[in-house]
C-alpha cells in the first residue's frame, strides 16, 4: 500500500451519488442535497474532480451541463466498462498516483471492485459524502492561489499536450511555439505557502529534498546571507503559476545553491535550466563561484543530470551528499524558447 | 545495427531531429536539455541493457551521437 496523506483527485459516480435516481430510468432531475456545495468547496481546496459512471456518455454529460457542473470535472470516464478501468484511465490521464485518488460511489459492489483492483485508491460510501469535508486527507493544510487555479491549469495542460501530440516537429520546435514567459522574483511572504507546498509535493525535480518549516522560510526572505527566488511561468495556454524555487547561500567567495525545486507539472519546459542559468550569471556578475548541494535520492536523477548537462562538475562527495560546482568559463545561454523576466 | 546507427535512427525517427551526423555537437545545436539528456540516458540503458553510472553523466559523453556510441562501447565491456 502506498497511500499518500492527501487526496489530489476525487472521482464521482453519478447515479444515486451526484444526482438523485438513475438517469437512464428517468431519474437525475435533482442533485443530491448539498452536492453542489460539496463540489464547489473541493474545487476551492484545489482538489481535482473526475467521474467514473456507467451511463450513456452524451446523456450524462448533458445532464451535468444542465446543472452547470460539467466544468468542474476533468477526464470524465462515462461508459459501460469496469469502474477500476475508468479509475486507471483517470489516474494515467491526470498523471497522478493511485494513492492520491479517492472514489465516491453509492454502490458497495463498485467500491469493492475498485478497491480490489486498485488497493491504494480510497473508496467512500456516497451516503457519507458530507463528512468527507472534515476528513484530513481532503483538507489541505493551506489553500494557495495555485491550488485554487489547479483545475484550469490542468485544462491548459491537456490543451498543450494535445497540440504537442499532433505537432510535427521536434520537442524544442514545439516549445518555441508556446510563447513561454518565466518571471523570476524574490520570494515574498505571500509566496510562503506555495513554497512550502512545492517542497512537500516535489520529489523528482528536487535537488536536496531539504524541508523548512514556516518560520525558517520566513526568516530566509529577510536573511542578508541568502538569495531566495521564486519563478512563475505563463504561456499561450494560460498561467502555470509558481513553478520553481531556488535558494542560494552567500558565502565568502561563492554562492551555494541549497535548494532547487521545479514543479513536475512543467517538467521538460526548461525551467530548471533557466533558473540555473540565472544563478550562474548572478554569481559571475558578483565575482563569485557557484556551487550546489545535491542529495541523491531514489527519484531525483533528472535533477543531477540537469546540473551536469549545464556544466556543473562534482567537487566533493560524501555518500549521497554531493557538492557540485559550475566548471565552465562562460555563463550558459537561456533556453531560446523562454522569455526571462526578472 | 551499430550503436551509432541505432542512435542516428532514433534521432531521425523518434526525435524528429534531422540533419545531424555522428559528429554534430548537440549542445551547440541546442538539442540537449536536461529532459532530453534523461531520455537519452534511459534510451541507452534500455536499448543496450546497461547501467550508466553517475560519474559518466557528463556533457562530454552526450555531446554527440559518436560520443554516446563510444560510451556504450566502453560500458558494454
Amino acid at each position: 500500500m502506498a497511500r499518500e496523506a492527501k487526496i489530489k483527485c476525487l472521482v464521482f459516480d453519478l447515479d444515486c451519488t451526484l444526482w438523485q435516481g438513475v438517469l437512464s430510468e428517468g431519474g437525475g432531475k435533482e442533485l443530491v442535497p448539498g452536492m453542489r456545495e460539496f463540489i464547489t468547496e473541493l474545487d476551492r481546496r484545489g482538489i481535482i474532480m473526475s467521474i467514473a459512471s456507467k451511463n450513456e456518455e452524451e446523456a450524462a454529460m448533458a445532464n451535468l451541463r444542465s446543472f452547470g457542473l460539467d466544468e468542474y470535472f476533468l477526464c470524465p470516464e462515462i461508459g459501460w466498462g469496469a469502474k477500476s478501468e475508468s479509475l486507471k484511465n483517470i489516474i494515467s490521464n491526470l498523471g497522478i498516483k493511485a494513492g492520491s485518488v479517492a472514489f465516491l460511489d453509492d454502490n458497495p459492489f463498485e467500491r469493492d471492485e475498485v478497491a480490489f483492483a486498485l488497493p491504494d485508491v480510497r473508496c467512500y460510501d456516497a451516503a457519507k459524502f458530507k463528512s468527507l469535508l472534515l476528513a484530513d486527507e481532503l483538507s489541505p493544510a493551506f489553500i494557495t492561489e495555485d491550488a485554487k487555479n489547479r483545475r484550469s491549469m490542468y485544462r491548459a495542460d491537456f490543451a498543450r499536450k494535445n497540440d504537442e501530440k499532433s505537432f510535427g516537429g521536434s520537442a524544442e520546435e514545439f516549445l518555441m511555439t508556446l510563447g513561454m514567459k518565466l518571471e523570476i522574483a524574490p520570494v515574498s511572504e505571500g509566496d510562503l505557502r506555495r513554497v512550502h507546498e512545492l517542497t512537500l509535493r516535489t520529489h523528482q525535480l528536487n535537488s536536496t529534498g531539504y524541508t523548512y518549516d514556516f518560520d525558517e522560510l520566513s526568516a530566509l526572505i529577510d536573511s542578508p546571507d541568502h538569495i531566495f527566488l521564486i519563478a512563475s511561468l505563463t504561456d499561450k495556454y494560460g498561467d502555470s503559476g509558481k513553478v520553481g524555487i531556488m535558494l542560494m547561500e552567500k558565502q565568502k567567495d561563492a554562492y551555494m545553491l541549497k535548494l532547487l525545486i521545479v514543479s513536475c507539472r512543467v517538467m521538460s519546459r526548461g525551467v530548471g535550466t533557466a533558473l540555473l542559468t540565472y544563478a550562474v550569471r548572478l554569481a559571475k556578475a558578483d565575482g563569485k563561484r557557484l556551487t550546489a548541494e545535491f542529495r541523491e535520492t531514489e527519484h531525483n536523477r533528472i535533477m543531477y543530470i540537469t546540473y551536469k548537462m549545464m556544466g556543473f562538475e562534482e567537487a566533493e562527495e560524501n555518500g549521497s551528499d554531493i557538492l557540485l560546482e559550475y566548471a565552465e568559463d562562460d555563463a550558459p545561454e537561456y533556453p531560446p524558447y523562454l522569455d526571462i523576466m526578472s | 545495427m551499430t550503436p551509432t546507427e541505432i542512435l542516428l535512427d532514433f534521432f531521425a525517427n523518434e526525435k524528429k531531429i534531422s540533419g545531424i551526423d555522428e559528429n554534430t555537437d548537440l549542445f551547440k545545436e541546442g538539442h540537449v536539455n536536461s529532459l532530453f539528456a534523461l531520455e537519452m540516458v534511459v534510451f541507452l540503458e534500455k536499448t543496450f541493457s546497461l547501467k550508466i553510472p553517475r560519474k559518466e553523466m557528463n556533457k562530454a559523453n552526450f555531446t554527440s551521437v559518436g560520443a554516446m556510441a563510444a560510451l556504450v562501447e566502453r560500458l558494454k565491456k
